[in-house]
C-alpha cells in the first residue's frame, strides 16, 4: 500500500509543479488557490439541512428565513474566504546559512493589498505560524526548517492556510518559493587530533590580544570586525576607529583537508569546521587547503564564510 | 485529492474575548426560550455559562469529566421525570438546552467554540417555532449579528480585540447575505405538506370548544387573545350585528351541550343584503372555521384544508385540526330565511331534552306557552322577564345545583351568556319548539389605522336559533335582553357590543370612549403584527404559486420551479461573489501611474519588458539603447510619470491627454 500512496504523492507533487510552477515571487490567484470546506462547514451543512427540514416540516416561516440565510452565507463565504486569501504577494528572501542540525530561519516577505487575516503558514503542511497581514502593509516573517545535512537545503513547499472569516471553509496553497538555504558542516571538536596538533605547533603559536601588537588606527570600514573598534577613540571624538594589527604573515595557519588522513569524509569536514570557527574567534589568520582548491590565508566575516562554503559545498 | 490532508495546528481558543463572545452568544440564544423551558433548565444553562465565564476571568476550575457526565445523566433523567418521554419537542429542546450548556465546560479548544457557536445557530431556528413574532425576528437578528461577531473573532488571531473590525465585517455579511436570503424565501419551492407529521405537544385547543358547560365562555372573557382577524370586501355590517358562526350545539344532558350531527343539507332562501369579507384565522387547534352569521359559501383556495360546508347547521367543519394560521372568504347574508321546512327527524332532533330533571322549568314553560298566543310571542315573554325581572348578566355566576336550568332560573338569577342561552333552548323545547345553542363570537374591533377588524378571545359569545313556521331559524341572543343596569361593570363592554332587545335610557347614556394613547400603541402593533403575519409569516406555497402567477409563471412544475431557482441562484450568487472580490481589489491609481504602466505594457509587447528592479529613468536608458523610435514616444511620459511621481508635481489633464495620443502611436 505505501508503495501506492506514494506513487499517488509522486503524482500529485508533479501536478502542483505544473500547476503552480516554482518562482521565488508569487502573487496568488485561481490558480494557486484552492478552498474546500472544512469540518465545522460540514457541520454548518448539516445544521443547515435540520433547519430547512424543520421548516419544512413545521411550516414555519422564519426558520425557512433563517435556513436561507445560513445558506446564502456558507456561498458567500467561498468568496469572502477566497477575498481575505487571493492578491497576497509573497516573496522568499535569502536565507542565511546555519550549521547542519540547526533549525534554519526562512524570511518571507509578504504583501496585501486589501489584507489577509489568520493565515496559516508553515511548510509541508505543518503549519507554524499564524499572521496577520494588514492592508496595504508589507510584512517579514521567518520560518523555521530545521535542517540536515551539509550543503543545500531544501524545505519544500510552502503551505499556506486560512478559514477566515468564518471558519466553515479553508483556502489553502503549496508553494514551491525555490526556498533553499546553505548549511554548512556541524562543527566537531578533533579532540585528541587538535591537541596532538596543538603540541607540535605550540612553539609558533602567537596569541592576538587585542590591544597587544597594536600599530595603528584607521577609520572604520564596513566589515571590520567589531571587537576592534577603538571605542575610547569613539569616545572621545564621536568617530568609529578600527584599531589595526600587525599581520604576522609567518604566523598563518593552513587549515588543511591532508591533516586527517583516514577520517570519513563528513566527519573531517566537521573537523575542518571546528577549526575554522576557532581560528577566527582567536582572531588569527587562516587559510584553508582543499585537494580541489585553495583559500589564501585571511580573516574577517567575508573570509570566514567563503571557506565555510566551501565546505559546505564539498563535493 | 484525497492526500491533500493540512496538518492543522488550529488557533488557541484563550484569545482575547473568544470565550466571553461565546458564551454571550448562547445566553443570547437560551434566553428567549426561558418562557418555554422548564425553569431549572434555564437554571443549569444559566450556571454552565457563569461557571464558563468565571472560569476563563477568574481562573476557576472547569468541573471534571465524572461531575460532567453525571450533570448529563441527571438532566436527561429530570427531563423523563417532567415529560415523560424523550423525543417530543419539547423535552427535545430541553435536552439540547442541557447538552449544549454543559458542552460549555468542555470548551477548551478551537473546534469546540466552533461547535458551540453552530449549535447556537440551531437553537436559533428553534425558538422560530414557538414564537414567529416581529420582535422575536428583530431579537434574533441582532442575535445573528452577535453569532456572526463571535465566528469571525473565533478565527481572528486577536480574537476581539479590534472588535470594530469584527463587527463591520459581519455587517458587511449581513448586508451582503439578507438579499439573497429574501430571494430564497420568495422562490424556494415550498410544500403544501410536511415531510412527516412532527410530535406536536400542543394539542388542546384555545377559544370556543366544541361543548358548552356554564363557565367555559366567561373564563375566555378576560382573554385578549386574537381568535381572527377580518376584512370586509364588501358592505359591512355594524358591529353590535356581528354574530361570527362557530359550532352549533344541540344535544343537551342536562349540564352541557354538545355538538349533533346534521341533519340534511342547508335551505337558504329569500337572502337579502350580501356580505363579503376575508378572514384570517389563527390557530386554533380545532376542526372548525368562523362565519358571519348566515354563512352562504366559502372559497378557501387551500385544498387541503378546504372546509365541508352546506348542512343544515351552517357550518363548516375542518377534516383536520388548524394547526397553522388559514386565510379564506366568506360571503354571508343579513337576511335570510333559513331552512323555513323541517323535517319530522330535524324536529324531533331540536326539541329533545333530557327525560327527567328541571321539573319546575318544564312546567313553568308549559303554562307560560299556554298563555302565549304564538310561539313567537312566548320567546318574547322569556325575554321580557329576562328584562323587567332581576337577572344579572356577570363573570362569576353562583354554583348552580343539580338542576342548573331550574336554579339559575328561578334562584340564583345571575349568569353570564351560555346560561341564559342555554335556558331559553332548554324552555322553547319544552313547549315543542326546535331550537339550538350557537357559539362562535360577537362584535369586534376595527383597528382605525387600516381596513381589518380585530376579533379577541373575549368577544366569545353563545346564543340561540328558534325555529319558527315559514321564517326558519331565527336569531335570539337572550344575553341582550338583561336590563343594563344589571350588567356587571367589568363585562360592559362587550355587552354594549350587542343590540339591545328592548330600549333602555341607561343605553344612550354610553358613550364611546376615546382611545388613550396605550390603547392606540396597542392598535398600531397589530397592524404591523397584521402585515407581517399577512407577509411574512403566513407566506406559503399558495402565495408563492399566487406570486409566480403574478409574475408571468404560469402552470409550472415543481421541478422546473427547482430548476429555474437553481439557474438563478448560481447566477445571483456569482454576481454577489464578484461584488465581494472587486471590493478593494483595485488599487486605484492616478492617472499618470496608468498611463506609464500602459507605456510598460506596450514596450512589453514590442518584447522590451522593463525588469522587477529597474527604476523608470533606467528603463528609459535601455529603451534608448534598444530602439530611438520607441525612446522618442517613452522619454515625454516617462519624464512626466518621474515629475508627477518623484517630484509630486500636478500635471494638467491637458498635457496627459497629449501624453496618450502620443502612447497610441506606439
Amino acid at each position: 500500500m505505501s508503495w501506492f500512496t506514494q506513487k499517488i504523492q509522486t503524482l500529485f507533487n508533479q501536478w502542483l509543479k505544473n500547476r503552480i510552477p516554482p518562482n521565488q515571487e508569487i502573487q496568488l490567484g485561481q490558480r494557486q488557490l484552492f478552498i474546500f470546506s472544512t469540518r465545522s462547514g460540514w457541520m454548518f451543512a448539516l445544521v443547515l439541512m435540520l433547519l430547512l427540514i424543520g421548516a419544512t416540516n413545521y411550516q414555519n416561516s422564519m426558520v425557512f428565513f433563517l435556513s436561507f440565510f445560513l445558506m446564502a452565507l456558507g456561498l458567500l463565504s467561498i468568496f469572502f474566504t477566497y477575498a481575505n486569501v487571493s492578491g497576497l504577494k509573497l516573496r522568499a528572501l535569502n536565507a542565511s546559512a546555519v550549521f547542519a542540525g540547526e533549525s534554519a530561519r526562512f524570511p518571507l516577505l509578504l504583501e496585501s493589498h486589501r489584507g489577509c487575516f489568520s493565515l496559516g503558514l508553515g511548510f509541508n503542511r505543518q503549519l507554524q505560524i499564524w499572521i496577520d497581514c494588514l492592508p496595504q502593509k508589507s510584512l517579514t516573517i521567518e520560518l523555521a526548517y530545521k535542517t540536515s545535512s551539509r550543503g543545500w537545503n531544501r524545505p519544500g513547499r510552502l503551505t499556506l492556510n486560512s478559514e477566515y472569516p468564518l471558519g466553515l471553509l479553508h483556502c489553502w496553497s503549496h508553494l514551491d518559493l525555490k526556498q533553499k538555504v546553505l548549511a554548512y558542516p556541524k562543527p566537531i571538536s578533533p579532540e585528541g587530533r587538535l591537541l596532538q596538533m596543538d603540541e607540535e605547533e605550540g612553539e609558533k603559536a602567537h596569541h592576538v590580544l587585542p590591544g597587544e601588537d597594536y600599530q595603528e588606527s584607521a577609520r572604520y570600514q564596513a566589515g571590520d570586525p567589531l571587537p576592534h573598534i577603538d571605542w575610547r577613540v569613539y569616545a572621545r571624538t564621536d568617530e568609529l576607529y578600527t584599531k589595526r594589527f600587525e599581520q604576522h604573515q609567518s604566523e598563518t595557519e593552513w587549515i588543511d583537508w591532508d591533516a586527517f588522513q583516514g577520517v570519513e569524509k563528513e566527519l573531517r569536514l566537521s573537523y575542518l569546521c571546528y577549526q575554522i570557527l576557532q581560528r577566527d574567534r582567536e582572531q588569527k589568520n587562516y587559510g584553508l587547503k582543499m585537494p580541489h582548491q585553495t583559500i589564501q590565508a585571511s580573516l574577517g566575516s567575508n573570509h570566514l564564510q567563503q571557506c565555510l562554503t566551501v565546505l559546505a559545498l564539498f563535493p | 485529492m484525497t492526500n491533500e490532508k493540512t496538518v492543522q495546528k488550529c488557533l488557541p481558543l484563550d484569545r482575547k474575548g473568544v470565550v466571553a463572545a461565546i458564551c454571550v452568544a448562547q445566553s443570547l440564544v437560551v434566553l428567549p426560550l426561558i418562557f418555554q423551558l422548564p425553569f431549572w433548565i434555564s437554571a443549569i444553562s444559566m450556571v454552565a455559562i457563569a461557571w464558563r465565564l468565571a472560569s476563563h476571568f477568574r481562573h476557576w476550575p472547569l468541573p471534571g469529566k465524572w461531575i460532567r457526565l453525571s450533570a448529563a445523566m441527571l438532566g436527561t433523567a429530570l427531563i423523563i421525570v417532567q415529560h415523560h418521554s424523550l423525543i417530543s419537542k419539547e423535552a427535545g429542546l430541553s435536552l439540547f438546552v442541557v447538552m449544549t450548556s454543559l458542552r460549555l465546560m468542555e470548551l477548551k479548544r478551537y473546534r469546540d467554540g466552533m461547535n458551540s457557536i453552530l449549535l447556537c445557530f440551531f437553537l436559533l431556528g428553534v425558538n422560530f417555532l414557538y414564537n414567529q413574532s416581529l420582535l422575536i425576528t428583530v431579537y434574533a437578528f441582532i442575535t445573528l449579528f452577535w453569532l456572526l461577531i463571535s465566528l469571525i473573532a473565533l478565527q481572528r488571531i486577536d480574537g476581539l480585540e479590534y472588535w470594530k473590525v469584527s463587527t463591520k465585517l459581519s455587517l458587511k455579511q449581513l448586508v451582503y447575505t439578507i438579499p439573497f436570503a429574501i430571494f430564497m424565501f420568495v422562490f424556494f419551492p415550498r410544500l403544501s405538506h410536511p415531510l412527516w407529521n412532527m410530535p406536536n405537544a400542543q394539542t388542546a385547543g384555545s377559544g370556543v370548544s366544541d361543548s358548552m358547560t356554564p363557565g367555559d365562555i366567561s373564563q375566555l372573557l378576560l382573554n385578549d387573545d386574537i381568535a381572527f382577524r377580518a376584512k370586509f370586501l364588501a358592505n359591512t355590517p355594524s358591529a353590535n350585528s356581528m354574530y361570527w358562526r362557530g359550532l352549533v350545539l344541540a344535544d343537551f344532558d342536562g349540564l352541557t351541550w354538545r355538538r349533533s350531527p346534521s341533519l340534511g343539507v342547508a335551505q337558504l332562501i329569500d337572502t337579502e343584503q350580501p356580505v363579503e369579507y376575508q378572514i384570517l384565522l389563527e390557530p386554533h387547534q380545532h376542526q372548525w372555521l368562523y362565519f358571519l352569521d348566515m354563512p352562504s359559501s366559502t372559497n378557501s383556495t387551500e385544498s387541503v384544508r378546504r372546509p365541508v360546508g352546506n348542512n343544515e347547521q351552517y357550518i363548516f367543519p375542518l377534516s383536520e385540526k388548524l394547526l397553522t394560521s388559514l386565510r379564506y372568504t366568506g360571503r354571508s347574508f343579513v337576511k335570510y330565511r333559513a331552512n323555513p321546512v323541517l323535517t319530522s327527524a330535524q324536529k324531533n332532533h331540536y326539541t329533545k331534552l333530557p327525560r327527567d330533571g328541571n321539573e319546575r322549568s318544564q312546567q313553568w314553560a308549559k303554562a307560560l306557552y299556554q298563555k302565549s298566543v304564538s310561539p313567537q310571542d312566548f320567546v318574547h315573554k322569556i325575554l321580557t322577564q329576562i328584562n323587567q325581572k332581576e337577572y344579572y348578566y356577570t363573570l362569576i355566576p353562583p354554583v348552580l345545583a343539580e338542576d342548573t336550568i331550574d336554579d339559575f332560573w328561578f334562584n340564583t338569577h345571575k349568569g353570564f351568556c351560555e346560561h341564559y342561552a342555554s335556558t331559553l333552548v332548554y324552555l322553547a323545547r319544552a313547549v315543542g319548539i326546535p331550537a339550538r345553542v350557537v357559539v362562535g363570537y360577537q362584535g369586534g374591533e376595527k383597528n382605525p389605522y387600516s381596513d381589518y377588524w380585530v376579533v379577541k378571545q373575549s368577544d366569545a359569545h353563545a346564543w340561540t336559533e328558534i325555529w319558527y313556521e315559514n321564517q326558519g331559524w331565527v336569531r335570539v341572543d337572550p344575553t341582550a335582553a338583561i336590563h343594563p343596569s344589571r350588567v356587571e361593570q367589568r363585562v360592559s363592554d362587550s355587552y354594549r357590543q350587542r343590540e339591545p332587545l328592548f330600549d333602555s335610557d341607561l343605553y344612550l347614556d354610553w358613550v364611546p370612549q376615546k382611545n388613550s394613547m396605550f390603547k392606540t400603541a396597542q392598535q398600531l402593533i397589530d397592524l404591523i403584527n397584521t402585515q407581517w403575519k399577512q407577509w411574512v409569516i403566513d407566506y406559503n406555497q399558495q402565495n408563492q404559486m399566487e406570486l409566480l402567477k403574478w409574475l408571468g409563471f404560469k402552470d409550472l412544475s415543481l421541478t422546473v420551479l427547482i430548476r429555474l431557482l437553481v439557474g438563478t441562484s448560481f447566477v445571483i450568487i456569482f454576481i454577489w461573489g464578484l461584488l465581494v472580490l472587486s471590493v478593494g481589489k483595485k488599487e486605484k491609481l492616478d492617472e499618470m501611474t496608468q498611463l506609464y504602466l500602459n507605456l510598460c505594457d506596450r514596450l512589453n509587447r514590442l518584447g522590451c519588458s522593463r525588469k522587477n528592479n529597474e527604476g523608470p529613468s533606467d528603463f528609459q536608458k535601455r529603451i534608448e539603447k534598444r530602439n530611438q523610435q520607441w525612446a522618442a514616444i517613452s522619454r515625454p511620459i516617462i519624464e512626466a510619470y518621474i515629475a508627477s511621481r518623484y517630484c509630486k508635481m500636478d500635471l494638467s489633464k491637458e498635457h496627459i491627454a497629449q501624453l496618450k495620443t502620443k502612447l497610441a502611436q506606439l
